[in-house]
């Protein structure tokens, strides 16, 4: 992975429901501060909308942290979305556009992906998940 | 004895230059050698000033001055390159340095508070300056600096770590203009490239309510996210009810593309307006057949015209022949 | 730097959040005027149905001009109200979806097949009296 400077960054409890909501503006004001324009600053708030749910939803509790990031070449937004619940199984089959385990419409994680530029997911068994995804300022 | 103990500034000096050249902002370059200045030389009060495009040397870092100090000495009009330049006359001139006794200039500084010591060489109101330097031997900055611990005149080897580190903060402080230049000519670049972006994909507004746009050459994928941003945009903007997107001049058409001329379509109705598209040529129509990609939500016409009178019929509108 | 946002110790309960729906002629104006939350959005979808039943109206329009987003779960709600409604003999039309929001629901990969959409409310309710006339 690419070398990586923090400028800034905020960390977000996702405890209860309003909390998704919290944690999608503030991912708002993020974007827009970094100067995304707005159908960026949409994508990443509905990314993190999706991501900040299922923490809530699946694991009951964790944090979100958003970093204003920057490399060599970019600058942009970095967002990391983890939790110490059940985790996943089968990373690849979550991954899947439809796949659920509960009556979602398994658009979460693939819609998520598709809306930023990029997507990690990190997950074990019993211990719990680690989204991390990123947007990058156009050049 | 003298000289290894000059060894350990020097090395000293050198860790703080690699520091100095890490750092990305020209404020804390100045400050990091204005402290330098004063933690490592008998100098103990030292500032650093640049040369600005208005020809006049601002003040930027500053070493061993009280805050009170520092205001007052902002507070005096910043001298220009032509002032500097009339009192750094090579009669001054040790080692790169200028050091101008206080008889032989009428430079306005900071007053020294001290006491006037009458055994020590070095008078108050003495100055001494380090000049920056760019690779083309223009000056771009100085360190001036003053309150020697010993209370003596500057020599060639007492100036050696300043000029150490006034040549280290130039090349920092060039790095650094240099890294914005390059990012000016980019931005400038960048900005070119939406313009023609922009061109390439015109949406226009040919009557109350219907938009056309008609796309030429190859679409990529970065081109038809574009497109689909400026299309709803001006959808939005001139609350058209009907965009019409003419292919006729696009050669071929890929997954990708397909993909997003569907999203775009999808896009336009759920902002309330309809989507058609003419000019679908025979490879493309069997690209998209072939591709599965499911065109029946779409509505398309064979070529332009039928596509307004399309349009217009869905506003509520016709063309009649006049007589 | 890090904040750190206050713990929620500190912070009220969840509350339910209504929206109010209006009702004109014979049909229901709903604008979505707040970020909802999930909760909500379900209480919404609950409350429109009940407003049908009660009032007999044939015709819901949704405005959501002011919605800055709109997930895989809004999404949801929306649609199935939609299809709900319409089992209920009722049209839903949708309107005044920012550009934004709906890029990146067609990118998220959801439609909203089978709602209607108008521009602006002005266009919806000439939408819905079109409907509702024939
Ligand atoms: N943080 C998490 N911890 C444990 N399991 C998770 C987590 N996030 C997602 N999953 C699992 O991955 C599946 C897919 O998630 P995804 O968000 O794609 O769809 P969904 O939540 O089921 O439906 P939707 O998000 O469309 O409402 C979930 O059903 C769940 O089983
Ligand atoms: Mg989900």
């Amino acid at each position: 992975m690419h070398e990586e400077r923090y400028i800034n960054s905020e960390i977000i409890p996702i405890l209860e429901e309003r909390d998704v909501v919290i944690c999608r503006q503030a991912c708002r004001e993020w974007a827009r501060r970094i100067g995304f324009n707005l159908v960026d600053q949409t994508r990443i708030t509905t990314a993190a909308s999706e991501l900040a749910r299922n923490i809530h939803e699946y694991a009951g509790a964790g944090e979100v942290i958003i970093q204003e990031v920057e490399d060599e070449t970019r600058r942009g937004i970095k967002i990391t979305f983890q939790d110490q619940g059940p985790g996943l199984d089968d990373v690849e089959e979550a991954m899947k556009e439809g796949y659920t385990s509960h009556k979602g419409m398994g658009m979460g994680l693939p819609g998520s992906k598709k809306l930023m530029d990029e997507f990690y997911i990190q997950s074990e068994p019993e211990k719990g998940t680690s989204v991390t995804i990123y947007k990058w300022l156009p050049i | 004895m003298v000289i290894t103990n000059q060894l350990e500034i020097i090395k000293e000096l050198a860790s703080i230059g690699t520091a100095i050249i890490r750092e990305r902002t020209i404020n804390t370059i100045c400050q990091m050698v204005a402290e330098a200045v004063v933690d490592h030389t008998a100098f103990q009060r030292s500032v650093v000033s640049l040369l600005e495009k208005d020809n006049t040397f601002n003040r930027i870092g500053f070493g061993g001055l009280t805050p009170e100090q520092t205001q007052k000495l902002k507070k005096i009009p910043r001298s220009t390159a032509e002032e500097k330049e009339a009192n750094l006359r090579d009669e001054f001139l040790i080692s790169q340095s200028y050091y101008i006794p206080h008889d032989k200039t009428q430079l306005d500084g900071l007053k020294s508070e001290r006491e006037y010591d009458e055994t020590a060489e070095w008078h108050p109101d003495d100055f001494l300056f380090i000049p920056l330097y760019d690779p083309a031997k223009r000056m771009i900055g100085m360190i001036s600096v003053d309150d020697p611990r010993d209370g003596k005149r500057p020599t060639p080897i007492s100036l050696l770590p300043m000029e150490i580190l006034a040549n280290l903060a130039a090349v920092a402080v060039e790095n650094i203009n240099n890294l914005k230049k390059m990012e000016d000519t980019l931005r400038k670049l960048r900005e070119q490239q939406k313009v023609v972006m922009e061109l390439s994909t015109p949406v226009i507004d040919i009557w109350e309510k219907i938009l056309v746009l008609p796309l030429i050459g190859t679409v990529d994928s970065v081109r038809a996210q574009q497109i689909m941003e400026n299309v709803l945009l001006k959808i939005s903007a001139t609350e058209s009810s009907v965009i019409i997107i003419d292919i006729t001049g696009v050669p071929v058409i890929d997954t990708l593309v397909a993909s997003h001329l569907i999203k775009t379509v999808e896009a336009v109705r759920l902002i309330g307006a309809e989507t058609i598209i003419t000019g679908i040529n025979p490879e493309i129509a069997q690209t998209l057949v072939h591709l599965g990609v499911d065109l029946k939500e779409i509505n398309t016409k064979a070529n332009l015209a039928r596509g307004i009178e399309t349009a217009l019929k869905l506003t509520n509108r016709k063309v009649e022949e006049i007589q | 730097m890090v904040k750190k946002r206050p713990s929620l110790a500190s912070r009220r309960e969840s509350v339910i959040q209504r929206i109010p729906i209006l009702k004109i002629r014979n049909y229901l104006i709903i604008p979505i005027q707040i970020d909802l939350d999930d909760l909500s959005a379900a209480q919404l979808q609950k409350d429109i149905l009940q407003k049908i039943d009660k009032t007999g109206a044939q015709g819901v329009i949704i405005d959501v001009s002011v919605v800055e987003m709109i997930d895989s779960y809004l999404g949801r709600i929306l649609g199935e109200t939609a299809r709900m409604a319409a089992l209920m003999d009722a049209k839903v039309v949708l309107c005044g979806m920012q550009p934004a929001v709906a890029i990146t629901l067609v990118e998220l990969g959801l439609s909203l097949e089978g709602v209607h959409s108008a521009l602006n409310l002005e266009g919806a309710i000439t939408m819905m009296e079109n409907i509702l006339g024939e």
